[in-house]
């Protein structure tokens, strides 16, 4: 690189931008037909977020096809971000056409769309690549691997997948014999992937000596699930014998399978083979489980289900690995049996030990799905969880206490609305819930699902800061963020507008833009082809994450209630058609139910369940608030807005106050369009409507959804007063006149509300002293809360906890400005 | 029920339950994406049934000559489904696969001096102390490093088990000593 390009990249990494373009033009001055330092000012400009004028000089590089790596790679990057795959890849396309003996810019071109996540692309590279420099093995292997990726894209016709699997089969047969297990690997994937028509030469491969010699995992793997989906019953048979046999590897898909086999065949002997080796191995789990599962295939698993129960119920596991076959057993024969498991030491709890513990707990997991009308149940999970907290001496620290599992058990009970022979009042109810958990969370540190439900229950409660404090304990960092965020940040805008929260999620995907390609390659390069395809997937699960989506769009609205500013998580219109991928974890949350019934957790979420809906419309509505001066660009994505807004997809992603500040924006790009008297009374109206719906000062309860609506409140007003502003200093006529006096009173109106609501959140607050003695007073005396051990807690200060917690939203929402 | 399992890159989106455990660490992405595109068959998993990941293993090679081994770098277990042998499914199986195909002539793995849980559990699995490597975990100052256990199990290749020693608790070494 020469001096003038190191100047120009030093201030491109100091984000001093306009240094940079002063270098270029310096640079440009003395040479202007550097395509370089052309593409570095496109590249600086799309830094500065103007993707138009990145493009304009770009495309006007790409005309005259440059051959330098550099500046192609350069040039890729920028149009990859601000006008797609297809445009970037006729970039290296036409060089290739130009080049076609250039080895160099062909792998570039490669790297560049096998890392740009640009799966067609880069099977377009590959093939040309192959095909000049088909002597080079790895670049065969490549391009089989291309192909075969291709043929799994989610958008390939069917036709495509034919094509593009028999390319990777043909290309894999240029190769020869594998010279590694994942040369094996690629060429076993390649073969799933045709299909039917290779299936047979698949099985065949898969059995090999020469395969089996690999000893590898992957291989093994796909030799039992491609003998099962051929329904080659003799060849499944054989495989899982010799893992369990000759192998001697427990392993659950094997006896598994092995058990169907001997079903579909009939064979007696093999029966008695199968039977046999059950009899032998029924001391270890797999060989247990597999009798159940064996069973279950005639029917009724109540015998098999209690020898294991009784070998394995003193794991912590038991209640998950029968749940399964519940529907297969006896329940008041099982219930029964579960009683006399408990009772050698139902009467001496305080001195229970590990074991023991687990019994009783998975006993109870079993009558909370199987007996849902029992009322007494909260109060004896309870019952049982005080005489077990002796047992707490023994336990180390970092261990879990399984106790934790009954009260768990019965905040799930009371969240469902099951059958209990007391009351709590509707108010109260996650409010007692949060006391209990407390208890629990005070006595086992490190109980990660106690934390993460109260997590979830103080922040429905509209208690940030308490949620907050518990989800921090839980170090979820890294790729974590991805999963787990959403836990704490659904909806942050409207409960705690501060960017600070947001920051460790939003470095994930900075890191992910970073680190990953380098990964992709070296995929590649290592010839480690079985991760290829999990890399890619995996690239791509976090570039495109609605984790990522909703964060953009939260943190605008972040910036434009606190008037901070935060860098990243910019929102361009590329972004509005972006195929979301979901990675969010809400199972973690999932608790005890049976297999196909929904979660507790889902009726107390907050909010709907954001997603690509979501993400969208409010995608859209940001740019369409950027684009007043637009009309042009404007009124397209209102089309798009308002047709969204009647989609059923939508309807159930937003709550009613995101839904109707949505249509306030929609109706304003409408006044934009054309500022008359009948458009801007009908913003009025529906401003209005909303204001009095989701503003009220009625006696309600402050929650997530009651602090949510103030602040969608907020944060509309804060978009429609300067928006008309502009407007009306845009619009001829306006200022004065019947229009502008009801743009005036408009204005004056939401001030007004504002003011209104800030005066409503002053008042619970004053009252806040009195509201937590009489909420502690009233949660005392519930029965749950009288039956449970609260010695290690003081429920008044969590009462004042929650309350102060409440209260800095309320804070939040007087200090706002309109 | 438990099967094992290579891990894939898309795997990581799918590990909460064990990772949201205290004692697991979670790594920054390039970590785990430069351990299985060098080691992947020593990156694997186990499932239950319904494709939940409960386990999982990261294992490497390094070292030279008669030091070339196979490398415990992270062991980790879901809550739910501890004390049922996963641990040794996991630690097995590294063992299997650092004989075939890396030929190792042992594995070795390190642990906190003081965790007395982790070094009885592997002494189970046939590990023994090798050395004590002093302040291999390192602390804020004023507090000093802990000192970790460097345990191994010689493999197949090891005929006349050289890779193991006695009283491998006294035998004392800095950390510029060893692999790093």
């Amino acid at each position: 690189m020469s001096f003038r390009s190191n100047a120009i990249w030093e201030a491109i990494e100091s984000q001093n931008y306009k240094l940079a373009h002063q270098h270029i033009a310096k640079a440009l001055r003395r040479n202007p037909k550097d395509e370089y330092t052309q593409a570095l000012k496109a590249y600086v400009y799309s830094l500065q977020r103007k993707p138009e004028d990145a493009l304009t000089i770009a495309r006007q590089l790409a005309d005259t096809v440059p051959s330098s790596n550099d500046t192609l790679d350069l040039l890729y990057g920028i149009m990859l971000d601000s006008s797609g795959a297809t445009e970037a890849g006729m970039l290296y396309e036409r060089a290739a056409k130009k080049y076609p003996k250039s080895e160099k810019i062909l792998t570039s071109w490669f790297w560049a769309t096998s890392t740009g996540l640009d799966v067609r692309g880069q099977q377009k590279a590959a093939m040309a690549l192959q095909k000049s420099f088909g002597s080079n093995r790895d670049y065969t292997l490549w391009c089989a691997t291309s192909c075969f990726l291709a043929a799994l894209e989610a958008d390939a016709t069917e036709m495509e997948k034919m094509l593009f699997s028999g390319l990777a089969r043909r290309m894999i047969a240029l190769v020869g014999e594998s010279q590694t297990a994942e040369e094996a690997v690629i060429k076993a994937r390649i073969l799933q992937v045709v299909g039917a028509p290779a299936r047979d030469e698949l099985l065949k491969f898969l059995t090999d000596d020469a395969t089996e010699k690999w000893n590898n995992l992957e291989l093994a793997v796909m030799r039992l699930e491609v003998a099962v989906e051929s329904e080659n019953w003799d060849v499944v048979f054989k495989v899982a014998k010799k893992t369990l046999v000759d192998e001697c590897r427990d392993d659950y898909e094997s006896w598994k399978q092995m058990a169907v086999a001997v079903k579909k065949l009939g064979d007696a002997a093999l029966v008695n083979e199968y039977e046999g080796l059950l009899a032998e191995k029924q001391g270890t789990r797999n060989g247990a489980l597999a009798a159940v599962f064996y069973a279950s295939l005639a029917g009724d698993v109540t015998e098999q289900a209690q020898t294991y129960f009784t070998k394995f119920g003193r794991k912590q596991c038991a209640f998950e690995d029968l749940k399964p076959f519940i529907d297969l057993v006896d329940s008041e024969k099982w219930l029964a049996f579960l009683d006399s498991q408990v009772a050698p030491f139902s009467d001496a709890l305080g001195h229970a030990t590990y074991d023991q513990l687990n019994v009783i707990v998975n006993a109870r997991k079993f009558v909370y799905i199987l007996r849902p009308a029992t009322d007494s149940y909260v109060l004896e999970n309870i019952k049982l969880y005080n005489a077990l907290l002796p047992t707490l001496k023994t336990k180390e620290d970092t261990e879990y206490f399984a106790g934790d599992d009954l009260l768990l058990l019965a905040v799930q009970w009371i969240l469902d609305a099951r059958p209990t022979p007391f009351e709590i009042t509707k108010q109260d109810v996650v409010m007692s819930l949060v006391v209990l958990l407390e208890s629990a969370a005070g006595r086992d540190k490190h109980q990660f699902y106690v934390r993460l439900w109260l997590v979830r229950l103080y922040l429905y409660i509209g208690c940030f800061q308490q949620a907050s404090g518990h989800y921090s304990s839980l170090s979820i960092k890294n790729i974590q963020l991805d999963m787990l965020s959403h836990h704490l940040l659904t909806r942050l805008s409207t409960l705690s507008p501060v960017f600070k929260t947001m920051i460790a999620t939003r470095e994930i995907y900075d890191m992910n833009a970073v680190q990953t390609p380098k990964y992709v390659k070296a995929s590649y390069e290592a010839g480690s082809y079985s991760q290829v395809q999990g890399i890619k997937d995996f690239a791509k699960r976090l570039t495109n994450s609605v984790g990522k989506g909703v964060l953009c769009v939260e943190a605008k609205r972040i910036g434009r209630l606190s008037g901070a500013k935060m860098d990243g998580l910019g929102i361009n219109p590329q972004m509005i058609d972006m195929k979301w991928c979901d990675n969010r974890d809400f199972e973690v949350l999932g608790g005890v139910r049976k297999v196909g019934e929904s979660a507790v957790e889902e009726k107390y979420r907050i909010g709907p369940r954001q997603g690509a809906n979501w993400i969208e419309a409010f995608m859209l509505k940001e740019t369409i608030v950027e684009l007043w001066a637009n009309a042009k660009s404007r009124e397209g994505y209102a089309s798009r807005l308002e047709a969204l807004l009647k989609s059923e997809g939508l309807a159930s992603e937003v709550t009613k106050a995101e839904k109707w500040s949505l249509e306030v924006v929609l109706q304003l790009a409408q006044v934009a369009t054309s500022m008359t008297q009948a458009t801007v009374t009908k913003l009025q109206t529906l401003l209005d409507a909303g204001i009095s719906e989701f503003g009220g000062t009625s006696e309600s309860q402050v929650d997530w959804s009651w602090i949510h609506d103030r602040f969608i409140i907020f944060e509309t007003i804060k978009i429609v007063i300067p928006s008309l502003d502009f407007l009306s200093s845009t619009t001829s006529g306006a200022r004065g006149g019947k229009l502008g006096t009801l743009i005036s009173a408009i204005k004056k109106t939401c001030v007004a509300k504002a003011e209104t609501i800030k005066e409503s959140a002053k008042e619970i607050k004053n009252g806040r002293d009195k509201w937590v003695r009489e909420t502690a007073e009233r949660l005392s005396s519930y029965a749950t809360i009288t039956a449970l051990d609260t010695s290690n807690i003081d429920i008044e200060a969590i009462v004042e906890g929650i309350g102060k917690s409440q209260d800095e939203a309320l804070t939040m929402l007087r200090m706002l400005k309109v | 029920m438990t099967s094992l399992r290579p891990f894939h890159a898309t795997d990581l989106f799918r590990v909460d339950a064990v990772n949201l455990d205290v004692l697991t660490e979670n790594y920054h992405i390039n970590f785990y994406l430069s351990y299985l595109v060098s080691w992947p068959t020593l990156f694997f998993s186990t499932e239950n049934p319904r494709g939940e990941i409960t386990g999982y293993m990261m294992g490497k090679t390094e070292g030279k000559a008669k030091e070339w081994h196979g490398h415990v770098t992270c062991l980790s277990v879901a809550s739910d489904y501890r004390r049922i042998g996963l641990a040794r499914t996991l630690v097995d199986n590294l063992e299997r696969r650092s004989e075939d195909p890396y030929d190792a002539y042992f594995l070795d793995l390190f642990v906190r001096a003081s965790n007395v849980q982790a070094i009885g559990l592997y002494k189970g699995f046939g590990y023994s102390v090798y050395r004590r490597v002093v302040e291999y975990y390192s602390a804020d100052p004023p507090e000093t490093g802990e000192d970790a256990f460097d345990m191994r199990k010689p493999l197949k290749r090891d005929v006349k088990r050289e890779s193991i020693r006695e009283d491998g608790e006294n035998f004392r070494v800095s950390p510029d000593e060893v692999y790093l």
